[in-house]
């Protein structure tokens, strides 16, 4: 049986207030409030999407149990590369002791890239091209100042170990939707993405995502009220409760997994936060449907089973909880400095 | 260009796992790639100390080097590592004064910056766990 044998999460300690952000511009303070993100994370000066998928990684490798060396794919997904040509992957896999004899890769898929290597990782594990692989989400996303993405781009990492051994989540059926959307992007050489403002919602998130639930749920036979916990990616927390609305979910099954209204969207690192704290309150029995989503455009839609082994692991890294509850605020002026988008020109 | 290509790849065994060299025969340990230990001469064996210890010491720094002006203020940590060995490094997620013998764990950190376009170098620093 292939899936998730380990699980992890990282978020920095910092948070910024998106009403403080409104305010600073001139905006309606009431703005990033109807978004249901009143604060979000950002990373320290010394942070970026490497160091932050260090620390996720370290987390699911504890939980899996299993010997980093013997890792045959190390896979990032990301936004926020710290550099345009030179893998992330490989600096994960020397720092974590899997490299040398290792796969590794950097994807783009806007904010599902991370999720597009989960699929190639259950599927080379479970054919056996691979023993075990390293899945990581990891951004330190990028909002204009002065654009509405910044009331909710946020920093945050989250890792998943599949394997065929030591399983915690298996895998029931995935399937994976895709086409030509031009919701969200960034040109080469740019430094902040654009968007298509209310087109980011109905033809990009909301078709894409409802499309591939509904199927993955009818080739399954399953209806929404047979599924425990309902992960979706949370580009605000009012996208996530708007589509369980229509897809028939309840709050019941949202809401836990719902962490952008804690942190807001860490982009790659969105629903897969929100799996790796579902999965640190889960039960043996539990169905998971996890749907991350990537503007461009694509959605996936997981289904997992939990299993026993899920409540000798829990304790053995830190709760996403404990990440989300460990915070300091810092002023606008501070996260303009700490996320590099003022410099210091006398050096 | 201030950080060179060679400088992170010899150094990336000690900064991104902490692997000294240690010698079987009178136990020193050397971060640096000696292949035969300098006191006695004997073959060295590569070993990984643990990612967790307590502060001893610490200093704060302002005026900080060129590389580093992202990262100022700084703190550097004299840390004592489960296993007794003893190493200076960089202290981060500073968020109150360092308190001599708290307890502080290893996290991969940016530890200097080369410009716009050069090379970035990770290494392990401390934090209160």
């Amino acid at each position: 049986m292939v899936g998730i044998a380990g699980w992890g999460a990282y978020v920095p300690p910092y948070r910024v207030s998106t009403e403080e952000i409104a305010i600073h511009w001139g905006a309606d303070p009431l703005t990033p409030l109807s978004l249901g993100v009143p604060e979000k994370s950002l990373g320290g000066p010394d942070e970026d999407s490497v160091t932050m998928a260090w620390e996720a990684s370290m987390n699911a490798l504890k939980r899996a149990q299993i010997e980093p060396k013997d890792i045959g794919m190390v896979f990032i997904g990301s936004e926020s590369k710290p550099y345009a040509v030179k893998p992330s992957a490989s600096i994960i896999a020397d720092a974590l002791g899997i490299a040398p004899e290792t796969m590794a890769v950097d994807a783009e898929f806007a904010c599902r890239a991370a999720s597009e290597g989960l699929r190639h990782a259950l599927s080379m594990v479970s054919k056996g091209t691979i023993r075990h692989a390293l899945i990581i989400g990891s951004d330190t996303a990028q909002g204009a100042p002065g654009d509405v993405l910044e009331y909710t781009a946020a920093s945050g990492a989250a890792a998943f170990v599949v394997s065929n051994e030591n399983v915690v989540a298996e895998l029931i059926d995935a399937y994976t939707y895709v086409t030509d959307t031009p919701d969200f992007w960034r040109r080469d050489g740019s430094q902040f993405p654009m968007h298509g403002e209310g087109f980011t919602g109905e033809p990009a998130y909301f078709h894409h995502l409802e499309s591939a639930i509904t199927k993955l749920l009818e080739r399954n036979g399953l209806k929404p009220k047979d599924i425990t916990y309902f992960v979706p990616h949370q580009p605000n927390a009012r996208f996530p409760a708007k589509l369980a609305k229509k897809l028939g979910f309840t709050k019941e099954q949202y809401l836990l997994g719902l962490t952008t209204a804690d942190i807001g969207n860490t982009y790659n690192a969105s629903a897969f936060i929100g799996m790796t704290k579902v999965l640190d309150n889960a039960s043996p029995g539990d169905l998971i449907l996890m749907a991350p989503f990537g503007s461009g455009a694509g959605a996936d839609a997981y289904l997992f089973e939990v299993k026993e082994r899920i409540e000798d692991v829990k304790n053995l890294a830190p709760s996403t909880q404990s990440y989300i509850d460990r915070k300091v605020r810092v002023d606008y002026a501070t996260y303009l400095r700490y996320r590099n988008k003022i410099k210091k020109l006398v050096r | 260009m201030e950080i060179s290509p060679a400088h992170i790849w010899r150094n990336k065994h000690y900064r991104y796992r902490f692997e000294v060299n240690v010698c079987p025969k009178c136990g020193r340990a050397f971060r640096e790639n000696v292949e035969r230990c300098p006191k006695c001469g004997e073959r060295t064996t590569r070993v990984r100390l643990p990612l967790n210890g307590k502060l001893l010491s610490w200093t704060k720094i302002v005026q900080v080097p060129d590389g580093y002006e992202d990262f100022a203020p700084m703190y550097v940590g004299l840390v004592e590592l489960e296993d007794g060995n003893r190493v200076i490094a960089k202290l981060v997620d500073v968020l109150e004064e360092p308190k001599e013998g708290q307890e502080v764990e290893a996290v991969l950190r940016r530890i200097r910056v080369d410009g716009q376009s050069g090379l970035i170098e990770y290494a392990l620093c401390f934090r209160p766990s």
